[in-house]
Order: C-alpha cells, then sequence, then structure tokens
C-alpha cells in the first residue's frame, strides 16, 4: 500500500470505535488494499467487501465466510460514535447529507447510513437510531478514463452519457474524465464545471476537493444539478459540465437547454444494459434529444470501468451507417455494427 | 462567545472544531485560554464534548471560572453539536441567558460590596480621627 492509499486508509480508520479500528488495523496489508466497503450493522458481525465478495472479520483479525455467534459484534453506540466523528461532531452541518442517506469524509469516502426516518409534512426532517454504517472506501483510479478519451474525446468535446449498472465505476471513470480534460490531457486546457449533487465526484470536504478532478475545475457541491446546472451556465462559462447519475426530466432539459447554449455535457446514468436506458424516462429524454453524441456502456464484474460498448446516438437520417476516425462501424440507429482492427 | 458560535451555527452551519479554530481568533475571547486547549484535544482524536469538558476543568483557576461556571460551560457543550440546527440555536440562546443571570449576579454582588467597602472606609477614618483626639 503506497503512503497516499495509506493516509487515505488511515482517514476511515479515525472514523471507528478503537474496537473496531484495532480488528481492521492489523489485518493484513494485502487484505487492507482490497477493501472497498466497510459494512457496520447494530448487533451484526463486523463485514467487510473486498472484489472477491463479503466477509465477516474475527476477533483475531481474519476473515471468514462462515458465520459464527462468537464474531465480533458492533454496537448500536459504535454506530452513534462513528456519525459524529463523521459529522466533525456537528450533525447540524451535515443534516441534509444524513437525511439523505449519506456522509462524506476527508478523502472522498462515502458513508451510507440507515436508520430510522423523522418524517414531518411528508418530509426528512432527522434520522434516529443510525443501524448500519457503509463506508465506502474512496479509491481514484488515475487514467481509467483513457479508453474514453482516446475514443470519444478526440478531436474535441462530445455530449456523452456513461452508463451501467451499480458499482460498474460511473463515478470513478466520470472524474477521471474530468481530471483529463480539466488538466489538458488531450491537448487543450477545458474550463470544466462539476455539479456534484451528492459529492460524490470531488468529495468536498471543509471546501477542499478530496479527489483531484484537475486544475481547471469548478465544483458545485450539494447544490441540487439543476441549481448547479444554472449557476454553472450562467457564472462559469464551462466548456463542459459533468453532472452523475440523471434521474428525471427536470434534470434533462436543464442539460438540453445547457447542451443549447453551446456547452458540453458528460453525465451517467444507471441501467442494465443501452435496451434498459432506452426504456427509462430520463434515459429516454436524453437519447431521443438527438443531442447526445455517444453513449458509453461500462462493464462489471472483472470488466468494471473498462468499456464494453461505444455507441454513437447523434443520428442522421440519411445516413445508414458511418465510421468514427478510429474505423468502428455504426447503424442509422446508433448500434455499434464492427469495432476497429 | 455564545454569540459568536450561535452566529456561526446559524450563518454557516460551521462545525465545531472549526467554530473553535474561529473563536481562537477572536480578540475579545483572547482571555479563554481554555479554547486552545480543546483544539488541541481534538487534533489528538477527542470527542468534542471530552475535549471541551476536560479543558474547562484544566483552566478553570486560570479563566477566572467558578465551579459552578465551570458545570455551566460544560453542560453547554454536552449539547453543541448533537442536534439540528433549530434545536442548536435554542440551545445557545438558553446558556446565553443562564449566563447572563450569573453575571447580573455577580455585578449586583460587586455593587453591594462596594458599599460595604465605602462605609468600613468611612468609619476607619473616623475611628483614627477618634483615636488622635
Amino acid at each position: 500500500m503506497n503512503t497516499v492509499q495509506l493516509n487515505s486508509f488511515n482517514n476511515v480508520l479515525t472514523l471507528l470505535p478503537l474496537n473496531i479500528k484495532n480488528y481492521i488495523f492489523t489485518l493484513p496489508e494485502q487484505t487492507k488494499l482490497s477493501i472497498k466497503e466497510i459494512r457496520l450493522r447494530a448487533e451484526k458481525p463486523i463485514v467487510i467487501v473486498t472484489e472477491k465478495g463479503s466477509s465477516f472479520l474475527t476477533a483475531n483479525s481474519k476473515t471468514t465466510y462462515i458465520y459464527s455467534s462468537s464474531l465480533p459484534k458492533v454496537s448500536l453506540k459504535d454506530l452513534t460514535e462513528i456519525v459524529k466523528r463523521a459529522c466533525d461532531y456537528s450533525v447540524y452541518s451535515h443534516q441534509e447529507d444524513i437525511n439523505s442517506g449519506f456522509l462524506t469524509v476527508k478523502g472522498g469516502h462515502r458513508i451510507g447510513l440507515c436508520g430510522t426516518a423523522v418524517i414531518e409534512k411528508g418530509k426528512i426532517v432527522s434520522v434516529r437510531d443510525i443501524n448500519c454504517v457503509n463506508i465506502r472506501i474512496a479509491s481514484q483510479k488515475f487514467g481509467c478514463a483513457n479508453e474514453i478519451v482516446k475514443n470519444v474525446f478526440f478531436p474535441g468535446l462530445k455530449n456523452t452519457v456513461i452508463a451501467g449498472p451499480p458499482m460498474c465505476g460511473k463515478t470513478t471513470v466520470l472524474r477521471d474524465l474530468a481530471r483529463q480534460l480539466s488538466d489538458g490531457e488531450t491537448g487543450n486546457y477545458y474550463k470544466c464545471v462539476i455539479a456534484d449533487e451528492r459529492n460524490e465526484i470531488a468529495c468536498v470536504t471543509n471546501g477542499i476537493c478530496g479527489c483531484n478532478v484537475g486544475n481547471n475545475t469548478d465544483v458545485l457541491s450539494a447544490y441540487s444539478k439543476l441549481d448547479a446546472i444554472n449557476i454553472a451556465l450562467r457564472t462559469m462559462s464551462p466548456d463542459i459540465v459533468f453532472c452523475d447519475e440523471i434521474a428525471n426530466a427536470n434534470e434533462v432539459k436543464a442539460i438540453i437547454n445547457g447542451i443549447m447554449c453551446g456547452v458540453n455535457f458528460v453525465v451517467t446514468a444507471h441501467c442494465g444494459d443501452f435496451e434498459e436506458l432506452k426504456t427509462r424516462p430520463a434515459g429516454k429524454l436524453l437519447l431521443d434529444s438527438g443531442l447526445f453524441d455517444c453513449c458509453i456502456m461500462l462493464g462489471t464484474k472483472e470488466r468494471i470501468g473498462k468499456i464494453e460498448k461505444i455507441i454513437s446516438i447523434k443520428s442522421d437520417k440519411n445516413e445508414k451507417s458511418r465510421s468514427d476516425n478510429y474505423g468502428n462501424n455504426y447503424s442509422f440507429n446508433g448500434e455499434l455494427l464492427s469495432r476497429a482492427n | 462567545m455564545i454569540k459568536s458560535i450561535k452566529a456561526q451555527i446559524s450563518f454557516s452551519r460551521v462545525p465545531v472544531n472549526k467554530i473553535i479554530d474561529n473563536l481562537i481568533t477572536e480578540k475579545e475571547l483572547k482571555s479563554l485560554r481554555f479554547l486552545k486547549s480543546v483544539k488541541n484535544q481534538l487534533n489528538s482524536g477527542a470527542s468534542f464534548y471530552s475535549a471541551w469538558k476536560i479543558s474547562v476543568e484544566n483552566f478553570v483557576g486560570e479563566c477566572g471560572f467558578s465551579g459552578e461556571d465551570a458545570q455551566v460551560i460544560t453542560g453547554f457543550a454536552e449539547q453543541l453539536g448533537g442536534t439540528d440546527v433549530k434545536n442548536q440555536l435554542e440551545n445557545c440562546d438558553t446558556y446565553a441567558e443562564i449566563l447572563s443571570l450569573k453575571i447580573e449576579n455577580l455585578k449586583a454582588k460587586s455593587q453591594s460590596k462596594i458599599k460595604i467597602y465605602n462605609s468600613l472606609g468611612i468609619l476607619a477614618g473616623a475611628l483614627v480621627v477618634i483615636l488622635f483626639i
């Protein structure tokens, strides 16, 4: 584990009460390096998630796939303490995030929260009795957007949808793409703006980006996507705007409006495959607008973060098929017919 | 101090560790040396309440607090940071009022003590004159 990774991992350990921290701290280095999530549930054993799957933590800091009642358990008090630490002992300053079910901590790590919602007039006003905490370890993957930059963003910016199922690396790829375009890795320094509604892309804490999103990037953290897009268009004169998890028609309309103003957009969307994206309301609106150049489907399991398909979606009715600069051949309705050799 | 804390919470939702940093820089609060101790305790990983409590206990004499004052100041921190904005502001108002009442009582006590000292001074002067006579 290099120093940066170690420091980042240690940021997570500082959130944990001493008993839980010790179990994880004394794990073998290789195991620590591979941890993607630490899942803590009230009165249940500690679960760590790696590429191999979920396993329980034993009292002698080993992992096991077999449940036993003697495994060390997490208490409600432990979870309360973790949330307090994650909030810097200032619940009021993170109330909106807690109500939305997440916190972001130094290093860009995201903490998912489950508890009992307190509802007033149909709206969540607070959460009590937090009974589950899922600490997702941030790992910025430099270079994971290389293929996309090479295949899509040469020679210039394109309106792009990055799509795929959960945990396929959409946000990670989006982040690296912003960094590369911002830092001139295509030959031009583009003014990038990130609409970071859930603080998952740039992971800003105390005003500082926890993740590297480039030197020419402005981050609107915790703003709704609508507000962020409007502010970006009015005041930040971006070349390109990045948005994560487009989910509703209003967001799509704001994006379309932005593209019509001459700004490029890269957005991500959840879907199982391209066919499903076409049927989802937000996906259908994005694709039917005719304003997006391509849709990039990402792979899963062994192919997390890798391109499965690049589908051209900007249609010209007179075309039956066409090729891009790399010899990939597309049909009229956007299906990739063949890849270049 | 409580007014400043209230403003930071109300306006900017500043987290408590940043509030402490900001309080330390305020000229009017320079005499509250326990604040620097709170910051040091927080930096070494203590929870906010225990950092505050330990620091108030350690600097009681130096800051001129009585035991009772220290209890009130410690009680304020018990609620600080743990609830939503509305309750935080109410907490600030409650403790600001408690401390204001204490200040009023102290002022009243010191006023009555001034009267006693004046009277004693006059009596002492009269006694000296009588002795000389």
